[in-house]
């Protein structure tokens, strides 16, 4: 370029390239453009380009040579500072020899320019970077909006969607709201022409929605109000157009309608109108009708929501009744029905309540309900009706005793319940009473009969103790409670098992009860039984019981019966011992020329058996040995029985024959007994055998009648034969058509008859074997004498031996008779003396006494027997007078006086107590005794003394002088 | 029964009367014969002339004699005739009486 140089003046060189920069050879920075400078202060004229610049394009090192070589091709600098690229191309100013590049920010888009700090001013006006910068501003503002837009529409749409779906969600919930829906729901437009009829709607009506489609809404009315309400439409339509005009235009818009309504139709839109409807069938029913308008597109309609209430009003119509009833019953029932506030004071009360009280309403309204009340349900009403406030809220079925304006009570069931406002605060009370007089009279009358039941069973002589099937005791009487020691209180509910019942036995009881309620069996029932029973004390006693199952209430119960027979125990006891002194008493010495050992033992204590003496003088002994038919105390009862009758027949006889001149004959003795006593027998069931002998001296024969008895051993001293006598007879009680026979055995000195029950031949031993009549022969023959107290203490010995057993098993009797040979003896002298009962007697009885000693061969003038005599008979009378009669004087005293040449014997006989003749002990003689030596002086004064109950009752003390050694001393 | 009573060296001798002393009289014996010895002293009793006495007159002599004792005063018996010294032998009345 040769052509004349243009020379830029320096501030156009600025505007015209902001970005230019010139380097001298050195590369120094000689001069910057304003934009750069303005740019990156550090690039000013001095700096070197190489600490700002490296050369992008061509890829080339900056040298001054180089850059010289790279006139006319785009450089790109990039700036060492941040991303900014410069784009130009450089130049050799000759001239200067200075390289200037003109450069401009080279940028892709406004965003990058932005980022640079560059804008438009920053170009080179000729740049066409600046017209692309402003159009690509123009682009991206373009952009921008538009996407904005598209962001705005998106949303929008997006929006769309979903309001769309709400839209159709709602609807569909709204339309199966319809269809679901329990009230029927109706929808017409504004001329009530029907849109939409739901299912319910179908169900109310009876219509189906198809059927009602497009019709009008007066079909579900009945006929009477459909003319109305069609009059009613057009009314409304009418009026309408009337107000729309007035309004003026826009008649057909929502809110002019609304406001129409709003203004006139009240009586069309509400809430729960009730009316009547009509089903298809043509009933006509009461429903509940809600109507709403609203605005579709511009259109109304309608939508009416029926409820069919039929079932309502009916109810409704009950409920009315009822409370009618009810107010009625308030009324007139007979049921006392009052009210009361907090105070207790009477609110309100019904006609029955006054009826049975006696009082006007004015009279108690406003009283205290308390008042009415006797005293003490007053205070119990008090505590009753504090439930009512309380925890509860009412009180039920307390009795109360109210007082009538007669005074008279009645005794009534109440019961309350709190009445409460709406907050729920108790307000008060309502009370309901019933006039239970009468029930509770015949309560008490059961009671009553309950009680008298109890006492019943209280004063049985029983304990009666019912349990039930598990033993738990449910019953318990009064005699129980004595018997046991145990109260009723403690004993209800408990078992028997563990207080009654003494350890040992209880597994058995709970054994026994399991059976039977298994099984029915229960040996043990139903019968009397005696067992062991545990006192509260923790002693045992004998009880007899009778145990019962009853059922009752579909459950078994057990009813015990129970006595205490410790007392039985011991009159067993007493009855054995006056079995073994009275009844089978001492044999009678009496009758000389005969020794006699007697004993009889019972299995149970007491016996059936029994032997009994009867003597005649002194020259003949009558004895029976009976046994009765069974053990224990009917056996005994019965022998006593038969006893006695002997004494009585015997008595009586002796009496009646003593006109002929002798005694009754064995033979007459047994057929009385038997014609009196053999009908008793048969009733009885009971029978007895025996066998009476009859032992006369004078004649040495025993005649015996036998009834039915085991047969008597006659052993013959003589001979030394055992013979067993043979009798006949049926046992007394079989036949009252029989006669009992004799027979006569005479027997010679030392001759031993033996009786004995089958008790004695029957004995078994161990090995099962009888001892029958040959083994009750071999025992008596090994006697060590013929002693009858020998004989018997060699036969019991030898039965315990046999049996091997102390225990007897049956009764057993054995009475031995031993005839001496020894006759009456010749020179017997007998008085007899009458006494009263009266010391003043003594006396003379003992002068009597003296005087018959005195008189007598046999003892004539002895002074000490003589003394010893007197001074035991005297004694024993006062014993007599003061003890047996207790110093009663008048009574009589009979003393027998015998003498032989043997013995002196005085019998003394009175009528009056018995007395014990105990052992005599020499008396404990210190001061301060000052009697009781009478029975020792008596004992110690004779030689034999005896005392007993003779046959017809009388105390009989017979006292024995021997005067055997008198003789010898004599002699 | 009848008795009489005199002083002999400061004793008093009691004489019984009767023959016999049995349960017929041997409470009045005794009723009659306390207030004499109810002063006490040295008392002797005379039975000399009882034949006969039964147990009631051991009580009635037993009686006196704890009545003398009480009252710190002394009983003796004498005069016992054989019939009575042999219930005394029987009944031991050796024991608590001096019988000479």
């Amino acid at each position: 370029m040769s052509s004349a140089p243009i020379r830029l003046p320096i501030e156009f060189l600025h505007s015209a390239f902001p970005f230019h920069v010139a380097v001298d050879r050195a590369l120094n920075i000689a001069q910057v453009g304003d934009g750069l400078s303005r740019r990156y202060p550090d690039i000013r004229a001095g700096s070197p380009l190489l600490e700002h610049f490296r050369l992008l394009r061509p890829r080339s090192v900056i040298s001054f040579d180089n850059l010289s070589r790279l006139e006319n091709v785009l450089l790109v600098l990039q700036s060492l500072h941040d991303p900014l690229k410069l784009k130009g191309a450089i130049s050799h100013l000759a001239e200067t020899d200075l390289l200037l590049f003109l450069g401009s920010p080279w940028i892709a888009n406004m965003n990058e320019a932005e980022a640079l700090g560059v804008s438009g001013g920053d170009f080179p006006i000729h740049d066409s970077a600046g017209d692309y910068l402003l159009s690509l501003q123009v682009h991206q503002t373009a952009l921008q909006d538009t996407r904005q837009l598209a962001e705005e529409l998106k949303q929008q749409r997006s929006r769309l969607a979903e309001a769309n779906q709400q839209l159709r969600a709602q609807s569909a919930q709204l339309s199966s709201i319809i269809a679901t829906a329990v009230d029927g729901i109706v929808v017409v437009d504004e001329k009530g022409f029907i849109d939409i009829f739901n299912p319910a709607a179908e169900a109310i009506f009876g219509y189906t929605a198809d059927e009602m489609a497009g019709r009008n809404i007066s079909t579900l009315m009945p006929d009477e109000s459909r003319s109305p309400h069609q009059d009613d439409v057009k009314h409304l339509h009418r009026e309408y157009r009337k107000w729309a005009n007035v309004a003026g235009d826009a008649p057909a818009t929502g809110n002019g309608l609304k406001d129409f309504l709003d203004e006139y139709g009240r009586f069309v839109v509400g809430k729960g109108r009730q009316t009547y409807a009509q089903r298809k069938n043509g009933e006509i029913f009461p429903v509940e009708l809600s109507i709403s308008e609203m605005d579709v597109g511009g259109k109304f309609k309608f939508t009416g929501i029926v409820r069919d209430i039929t079932e309502r009003v009916r109810m409704e119509r009950e409920l009315s009744e009822r409370e009618q009833f009810y107010s009625h019953i308030y009324r007139r029932a007979p049921i006392m029905v009052h009210s009361i506030d907090n105070n207790l004071k009477i609110t309100s009360v019904n006609d029955y309540w006054l009826e049975v009280h006696g009082y006007t309403r004015e009279e108690v309204v406003g009283r205290a309900a308390i008042t009415l009340l006797t005293e003490e349900s007053a205070r119990y009403a008090a505590v009753a009706l504090k439930d009512i406030h309380l925890k509860q809220g009412y009180f039920n079925d307390v009795f109360l005793n109210v007082v009538r304006k007669d005074g008279s009570v009645m005794e009534t069931l109440v019961s309350g319940v709190a009445e409460r406002d709406m907050d729920g605060e108790v307000t008060g009370a309502l009370i309901i009473s019933l006039d239970v007089t009468e029930r509770r009279q015949a309560e008490r009358a059961l009671e009553e009969s309950e009680r008298r039941n109890r006492r019943i069973l209280a004063s049985t002589l029983d304990a009666v103790i019912l349990m039930d099937e598990h033993g738990r005791i449910t019953e318990w009487n009064d005699r129980a409670e004595t018997l046991f020691g145990w109260s009723r209180g403690v004993m209800i509910g408990q078992r028997v098992r563990d207080f009654l019942i003494p350890p040992r036995y209880r597994e058995a009881h709970a054994e026994a009860m399991e059976r039977y309620l298994k099984t029915g069996e229960g040996p043990i029932l139903n019968q009397r039984i005696e067992i062991t029973a545990l006192k509260q004390d923790g002693s045992e006693f004998p009880i007899e019981m009778t145990v019962s199952p009853i059922q009752f209430s579909g459950k078994t119960f057990f009813c015990a019966f129970i006595q205490d027979i410790t007392a039985r125990k011991q009159e067993v006891e007493i009855g054995a011992r006056i079995q073994q002194t009275l009844l089978t008493r001492r044999p009678p010495t009496s009758v000389s020329g005969l020794q006699i050992a007697a004993r009889s033992t019972a299995s149970q204590r007491i016996g059936g058996d029994y032997f009994d003496f009867f003597t005649f003088g002194k020259t003949r002994l009558d004895l029976v040995v009976a046994d009765i038919m069974g053990k224990g105390i009917p056996a005994a009862l019965l022998g006593a029985g038969s006893k006695s009758l002997f004494q009585r027949v015997i008595r009586h006889l002796s009496h009646s024959l003593s006109e002929f001149g002798r005694l009754p004959e064995a033979r007459e003795i047994v057929n009385s007994v038997h014609k009196l006593f053999t009908p008793d027998l048969i009733n009885l069931n009971s029978y007895l055998t025996l066998c009476y002998a009859q032992f006369d001296i004078e004649q040495s024969i025993c005649h015996f009648v036998d009834c039915g008895h085991p047969r008597v051993i006659h052993y013959r001293k003589k001979t030394e034969e055992v013979v067993l006598l043979n009798g006949e007879n049926l046992p007394i009680g079989f036949s009252k058509s029989e006669i009992y026979t004799q027979h006569a055995v005479p027997f010679e000195s030392g001759d031993v008859f033996i009786f004995y029950s089958d008790g004695v031949t029957e004995a078994l031993s161990p090995a099962g074997r009888m001892l029958g009549e040959e083994g009750l022969i071999d025992i008596i023959r090994s006697a060590p004498s013929f002693a009858p107290d020998d004989i018997l203490e060699r036969l019991y010995l030898a039965l315990e031996e046999f049996t091997r057993s102390g225990e007897v098993s049956d009764d057993r009797t054995v009475v031995v008779v031993r005839t001496t040979g020894e006759k009456r003896p010749m020179h017997t002298q007998r008085r007899a003396v009458e006494l009263k009962s009266d010391l003043n007697e003594l006396d003379g009885l003992v002068d009597s006494v003296k005087d018959f000693c005195v008189k007598s061969t046999h003892i004539r003038n002895d002074s000490d027997i003589l003394h010893e005599v007197a001074l035991a008979v005297s004694e024993a009378f006062v014993n007599v007078v003061e003890h047996a009669y207790m110093s009663a004087g008048s009574q009589k005293v009979l003393v027998e006086l015998e003498i032989s040449p043997d013995a002196l014997e005085i019998q003394m006989l009175d009528w009056g107590a018995p007395f014990t003749w105990s052992p005599v002990y020499e008396p404990a003689l210190d001061k301060h005794q000052e009697g009781g030596f009478g029975l020792y002086i008596i004992e110690n004064c004779m030689d034999r003394v005896t005392y007993d109950q003779d046959g017809v009752g009388r105390n009989r003390l017979i006292l024995v002088k021997s005067l055997v050694n008198l003789l010898g001393k004599a002699g | 029964m009848a008795y009489e009573t005199k002083i002999e060296d400061g004793v008093a001798v009691i004489k019984l009367s009767g023959d016999k002393l049995n349960a017929a009289n041997s409470k009045a014996f005794r009723d009659a014969l306390l207030p004499a010895v109810s002063q006490g002293g040295k008392i002797v009793l005379d039975l000399q002339s009882l034949t006969f006495m039964d147990s009631s007159g051991v009580g009635a002599l037993l009686a006196c004699l704890r009545h003398v004792n009480e009252q710190g005063g002394d009983l003796k018996l004498c005069g016992v005739q054989k019939p009575v010294k042999v219930l005394f032998q029987l009944v031991r009345m050796y024991r608590v009486f001096d019988i000479p």
